[in-house]
């Protein structure tokens, strides 16, 4: 079990990181989870959103985030928002974040808008 | 003759240098041509890798397209083994031609986790034919992830 301290730390490193765009989401799979190959290549983390089914099809309905061993997608930890020091409301940000960013979200939405400029 | 009976230490020492010269000439030859060799052994072996890394990302290109007929046909227990079989080559070439593949290397472990991630969902009991589009999708762009790379590393190897 990784301390409350260190998972905080990894919270808010992926939030401040993922707000500036600095790092890179991806689709998988499914569609309620996007993943992160992190610096150096060797883990993942996997921002798992808001469905009546969670991951792995047990109910969950609140955003996780999951960190992983990239080379045989072993999951190493589940950060929840029962996760000591870990507020609900910062994972669901990180998941919107992740999805936006993920699917390109904000250029579909600039590509729109410019359509309907030249209406 | 009397000369040389009086300078004939100095001649030999002048001979012994003469000799010494040469033996240093043709060892910096030697060590000049051991170094070429080097670099030609290097070159060839970092053709080869390069050479490697080309073909196998080739294989996996192919992998896809069966990948995904498999998927569009809804044959997901046979797509599930070629998923898996795509994510071990993906695995193998980043940590096999680490240096080779370079800057696609993190491209390439990117592709794999989303790979890994198709290989769950092929898995799933839970699997549809609702679920085809998105993974259809997903194998494009892990095609073109692919396929980007191996023309980096097929340019590598020409300019190598």
């Amino acid at each position: 079990m990784a301390d409350e301290d260190r998972v905080k730390l990894l919270v808010k490193e992926v939030e401040e990181k993922t707000t500036a765009g600095v790092l890179r989401w991806l689709e998988s799979a499914d569609m309620n989870e996007f993943v992160s190959v992190m610096p150096g290549g060797k883990f993942t983390i996997k921002a798992v959103g808001h469905t009546d089914f969670g991951y792995d099809n047990e109910p969950d309905g609140n955003a996780c985030l999951l960190l992983c061993r990239r080379a045989d997608d072993l999951q190493l930890l589940k950060i929840t928002g029962s996760s000591p020091g870990v507020f609900q409301g910062k994972l669901d940000r990180i998941y919107l974040l992740a999805r936006e960013k993920a699917l390109g979200i904000d250029d579909a939405v600039d590509e729109i808008i410019a359509g309907l400029d030249e209406i | 003759m009397k000369w040389f009976l009086e300078n004939w230490g100095n001649l030999l020492s002048a001979v012994g240098l003469l000799v010494t010269l040469v033996t240093l000439a043709r060892a910096g030859k030697a060590v000049e041509a051991a170094e070429a060799a080097k670099r030609a052994s290097e070159a060839t072996k970092y053709a080869v890798n390069q050479q490697g890394a080309v073909h196998a990302l080739g294989d996996m290109i192919r992998i896809i397209a069966e990948l995904s007929t498999l998927v569009s046909v809804q044959s997901f227990p046979s797509a599930s083994l070629r998923s898996q079989d795509l994510g071990r080559s993906l695995r193998y070439s980043i940590e096999r031609w680490d240096s080779e593949l370079g800057a696609s290397t993190l491209d390439l472990a990117e592709a794999q986790s989303q790979v890994d991630s198709i290989s769950k969902k092929l898995r799933s009991p839970a699997i549809s034919q609702k679920d085809c589009p998105h993974l259809l999708g997903l194998l494009e762009k892990i095609s073109h992830v692919v396929t980007t790379a191996q023309a980096i590393a097929e340019k590598e190897g020409n300019n190598g």
